[in-house]
């Protein structure tokens, strides 16, 4: 399936100044935490000492004898969540693996789960109340550690988790919540064929998203029983709904509104406070605003699924990929919310490749529940194949992206997940970082390199957007997409474009739940290709509305009217190509009878058929993926197992770059947080559940000093589907970086240390270990 | 715990004098925001290891979540808020803008306020000097790249080459 | 005849098998058609995931239609960060 695109552009490529950019600069832009209402009050949140216990009560007096303390909560006041499915979300959720991290619910399953929570006058007051609320706990053994987690005799984390994927179904519970299996072609056969095979395990650690905003809301009820929740979040529209599913509030009494968020990277696309601060807004009758600390952020939000991957891949002499085999197990912490599927799905998309066989399993452990995090699950398994590809290349004596080019997928070919490629950027990804100069550059002593390339499926999903013209015919473009990384910027230049106006008249912006129609959450790359399809057609609609106004004005047919360059024309007489040319020669002049501008069709709307508005919502189904490719050059100190980035280059295909700078953006982040996952950022749990690096001073993100400039290559393939080419740029830059730095840290370090982070002292003793084994031989 | 009696502290804050009551644990970047309603001035950490609540102390870039209020008796303040001429943005707003150096935004105020600080000093830092100067100044969203390309030529157009 | 091909949990309602013809050119009569075939694959099951017709990921395929010669896939729904 095709469609015409688009490849003339007069907005769409060009990087204006965002709309938005002013208020975040001067600091006047609210974020979560920058609301403040009179009377409001703090809400404070109890969290549970114990990695695993019963919850034999929670006794409150103490804490509300304090003047000030105005209101409480615990998992009493929430609906019991029961088999309930979480209706309308994204993807199959049940609320009983929700509710409880708002609540625990009789049991506590990590260290730091929300137990109670109280509201107080000040900040100061409801930390000193939490400390009051007396919780008895019956501590239960726990289980940290996958493996041990997957014995016969560990505790178990869920005593109504069944495995899911194996037949027969088990009768007994376990922590292994998940075992399935993809395959195509004899895994056998093909690594019978191979005529060198790499096997290895590869670790990739728990990280954390690490936006540098934390959670934060203000919520309030009014006499009616209509609740209000302002809050930093990836999606209003999911908070709206779980909110009213966890407390049991009617949907409708509730709107939400997004404040300026301060990074997600998917760990805003579930809520922790906004439930809780609801309840006690309902209880106290006043507003109630929680923030959580950082150290709150670290220990009780979205840590991302820690994987160990085990590839064995084989290729014959001349490079071709005979077989790829990936056994992938992951820590989703206490509930099933991993990214497994994803990570077992697409570890290897990148290569075409008959026999390949890819098992994914989930496993349970006493660690807070693991959650989204930038194209979720997909940099964990990559890492470990993108590192053996290149051991395999290096094994044959094949350049890497040689190897990569030789057996890279392209249109048509069908990956394990089974959806055919349409065109695709993978193969132009891979020669334009072969012919960059960070590829040719020299390297020495202690200096390596590697590359990696990888892929991102990106996401559709469901948005609406508002359109309404001004009376001097500028437009306000309402969303309901929190503005993540400049999409504002991008909605109003796609309006611009298919209106053919100037973008400097487009003002875009977010509104509340109230405001304007459904939208999915700010997530999966899919702001600019489906917010942006919403506004595309509402623009399409409005330009077809002021073609209608335009004729009546000019009393012609609506045939002889036609939209040119952010004005209608009328072509009676000659026809419309002439009339092109004469508009363009400027020959045309102003003259009213042939042209009318948007401000002049403004001005006219009220005697024309009233206010010019056009509303439209899309499912998008034009989603296509993202292929990215990295090359890294990094210096090892031999005596101290520093790593140093020396050069550092992205390569995507985005489809058509909207706008460029922001494409770039998400490349440069999303490397960046990859370079922080392969050298230093990992969760330390100590054996009692608690983690030990809960602040940014310990659980360490890279700073501006331990980089150089990233570079970047936009390759734009576009995407078949979308009018202009657009594709998803979001998710797919975090994917490369772990396998381009290990495999360069490696390569400086004559090391084979798959066991990330490769923090220093790590490196050291695989350089000392490698040495000795030097001696030794 | 009785409510301890508040402090009443006198400070300058973007040249102009200012009055507010703190509790005597509060930090500043908590009465800035609070007290004073300039919430401007961010905090991700309150720990002194994010840089989102860089302000300027008597001269001196400082985190304010490790200043406890009080301690701006008599003292001068300068903000996120201050570092505009009216409607008039200073280079480091403008060109961070250019570059399209800020994505969530968050970490923005905190890199203007450090960035300008360095570039008074240092009108003409390497991009060397930019990186570690901005080393406490965390950005998640955008590997650094576009902010230190902005503050470099910021530092043009304030030497007025 | 359109083809359509299952990803592996689903195969373990399909007894194992991967692939099969159709003769249904809309998605409520497929769903009705293989749920007849395979009595163990619940309506609620094949809704669970999403639909690839032809190469195009669609999240909520329920008033989608396709051509004889179209290639289905199921499709695991995932929605990113
Ligand atoms: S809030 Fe002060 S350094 Fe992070
Ligand atoms: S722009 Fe988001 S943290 Fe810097």
């Amino acid at each position: 399936m095709s469609i015409n695109i688009q490849t003339d552009f007069k907005t769409v490529g060009t990087r204006p100044i965002r709309p938005d950019g002013p208020d975040k600069v001067t600091g006047r832009a609210k974020y979560g935490a920058d609301l403040n209402l009179s009377g409001m009050l703090y809400g404070h949140i109890v969290r549970s000492p114990h990695a695993h216990a019963v919850i034999k009560s929670i006794d409150f007096s103490a804490a509300l004898a304090m003047p000030g303390v105005v209101a409480t909560m615990s998992a009493e006041d929430l609906p019991e969540p029961g088999d309930r499915i979480l209706p309308g979300a994204e993807i199959e959720m049940k609320l009983k693996d929700i509710s409880p991290i708002i609540m625990a619910r009789g049991k506590v399953l990590f260290h730091s789960q929300a137990v109670a929570a109280v509201a107080a006058t000040s900040e100061s007051l409801a930390a000193e109340a939490a400390k009051r609320v007396v919780v008895e706990y019956e501590v239960l053994p726990h289980v940290l550690d996958v493996h041990a987690a997957m014995a016969d005799d560990a505790p178990l984390v869920h005593d109504d988790v069944f495995t899911q994927g194996i037949d027969p179904a088990p009768t007994r519970p376990s922590n292994l919540s998940a075992d399935f299996e993809m395959a195509k072609g004899d895994i056998e056969a093909g690594f019978a064929e191979a005529d060198l095979v790499i096997e290895r395990t590869y670790n990739v650690p728990m990280c954390h998203q690490g936006y540098i905003e934390p959670h934060a809301c203000v919520a309030r009820s009014d006499e009616n029983g209509k609740i209000e929740i302002w809050c930093c979040t990836q999606g209003p529209f999911m908070v709206r709904n779980m909110t009213a599913e966890i407390t049991g509030i009617d949907l409708g009494k509730i709107k939400v509104t997004a404040s300026e968020i301060g990074g997600g990277f998917g760990g805003k696309t579930t809520v922790y406070v906004e439930p809780v601060a609801t309840i006690l807004a309902c209880k106290s009758g006043r507003p109630v605003k929680i923030v959580m600390s950082r150290d709150e952020v670290f220990r009780a939000s979205g840590p991302v699924s820690s994987a160990e991957t085990q590839v064995k891949i084989g290729a014959k002499k001349d490079g071709t990929l005979t077989a790829i085999k990936t056994d992938i197990l992951m820590d989703s912490g206490a509930f099933s919310s991993s990214p497994i599927l994803p990570a077992t799905m697409f570890a290897a998309a990148c290569y075409r490749c008959d026999n390949m066989h890819s098992r994914g399993r989930e496993v349970l452990t006493n660690k807070p529940k693991a959650w989204a995090y930038r194209a979720p699950g997909a940099p964990q398994s990559i890492m470990a194949v993108e590192c053996a590809v290149n051991e395999l290349a290096q094994g044959l004596g094949i350049d890497p992206i040689d190897f990569r080019l030789l057996n890279a997928v392209e249109e048509g070919d069908v990956p394990l997940f089974g959806v055919p490629f349409q065109s695709i950027g993978l193969k132009q990804s891979l020669e334009a970082a072969k012919n960059h100069p960070n590829y040719q550059a020299a390297l020495e002593q202690n200096q390596g390199r590697g590359v990696a390339a990888a892929f991102w499926i990106n996401a559709g999903l469901q948005s609406s957007a508002t359109i309404h013209v001004a009376e001097d015919g500028s437009l306000n473009v309402l969303t309901g997409n929190p503005d993540i990384g400049g999409s504002r910027a991008s909605m109003a230049m796609l309006a611009a474009e298919v209106l053919g106006i100037p973008v400097e008249t487009v003002r875009p912006s977010v509104v509340d739940t109230d405001s304007v129609g459904y939208c999915d959450t700010t997530g999966g790359s899919r702001t600019t290709l489906a917010t942006g399809s919403a506004v595309m057609k509402a623009a399409g609609m409005l330009r077809e509305e002021l073609k209608h106004r335009a004729a009546a004005i000019w009393n012609v047919d609506i045939k002889e009217v036609e939209w040119y360059d952010g004005m209608a024309v009328v072509h009676s007489g000659i026809g419309i190509d002439e009339l092109r040319d004469e508009l363009r020669a400027g020959t045309a002049g102003r003259n009213p009878e042939k042209v009318l501008t948007m401000a002049e069709l403004a001005a006219q709307a009220g005697a024309t058929g009233g206010p010019l508005t056009a509303s439209a919502s899309v499912h998008a189904h034009s989603a296509q993926p993202s292929f990215a490719v990295n090359i890294c050059d990094v210096q090892v100190d031999r005596d101290t197992g520093k790593v140093d980035i020396l050069r550092y280059t992205c390569v995507q295909d985005a489809g058509k770059a909207v706008h460029p700078a922001y494409v770039e953006g998400q490349m440069q982040g999303g490397a960046v947080q990859g370079i922080g996952w392969a050298l230093n950022e990992e969760y330390l749990f100590n054996d009692q559940g608690v983690l030990e690096n809960a602040g940014f001073l310990d659980y360490r993100i890279p700073v501006a000093s331990d980089l150089p400039m990233i570079d970047t290559v936009i390759v734009e393939v576009p995407n078949p589907l979308h009018p202009f080419g657009v594709r998803g740029v979001g998710e797919v830059p975090i994917c490369p970086p772990m396998p381009a730095v290990a495999t360069a840290v490696n390569r400086a370090a004559g090391t084979q240390l798959y066991d990330l982070p490769l923090s220093p002292p790590k490196l050291l003793a695989a350089i000392e270990g490698a040495g000795a084994d030097n001696e030794a031989a | 715990m009785s409510n301890p009696k508040k402090i009443h502290v006198s400070t300058t804050v973007n040249g102009e004098p200012c009055e507010f009551l703190c509790e005597p644990g509060q930090v500043l970047s908590n009465a800035l925001r609070n007290n004073l309603d300039m919430t401007g001035t961010k905090e991700g950490c309150s720990t002194g290891d994010c840089g989102a609540c860089s302000v300027m102390l008597d001269g001196a870039l400082v985190c304010s979540c490790l200043v406890l209020a009080a301690e701006a008796e008599g003292r001068t303040i300068e903000t996120v808020e201050g570092v505009a001429d009216g409607n008039a943005l200073h280079p480091i707003q403008q060109k961070l803008l250019e570059h399209a150096a800020l994505q969530c935004g968050i970490c923005t105020p905190g890199i203007v306020v450090a960035a300008k600080s360095l570039l008074e000093r240092h009108p003409d830092p390497s991009e060397e000097e930019v990186r570690y100067y901005l080393a406490g100044n965390l950005c998640r969203c955008t590997g650094y790249d576009k902010i230190i390309r902005a503050v470099l030529d910021a530092g043009t157009v304030m030497r007025g080459e | 005849m359109a083809k359509v091909i299952f990803p592996s949990d689903l195969q373990a309602f399909t007894g194992d098998t991967a692939e099969v013809e159709v003769t249904s050119v809309n998605y409520r009569d497929l769903v009705a058609e293989l749920s007849g075939r395979y009595p163990a694959l619940t309506e609620e099951a094949i809704r669970k995931h999403a639909l690839a017709i032809d190469g195009m990921i669609i999240h909520n395929p329920f008033l989608e239609a396709f051509n004889s010669d179209s290639e289905l896939v199921f499709f695991a729904k995932i929605a990113g960060g």
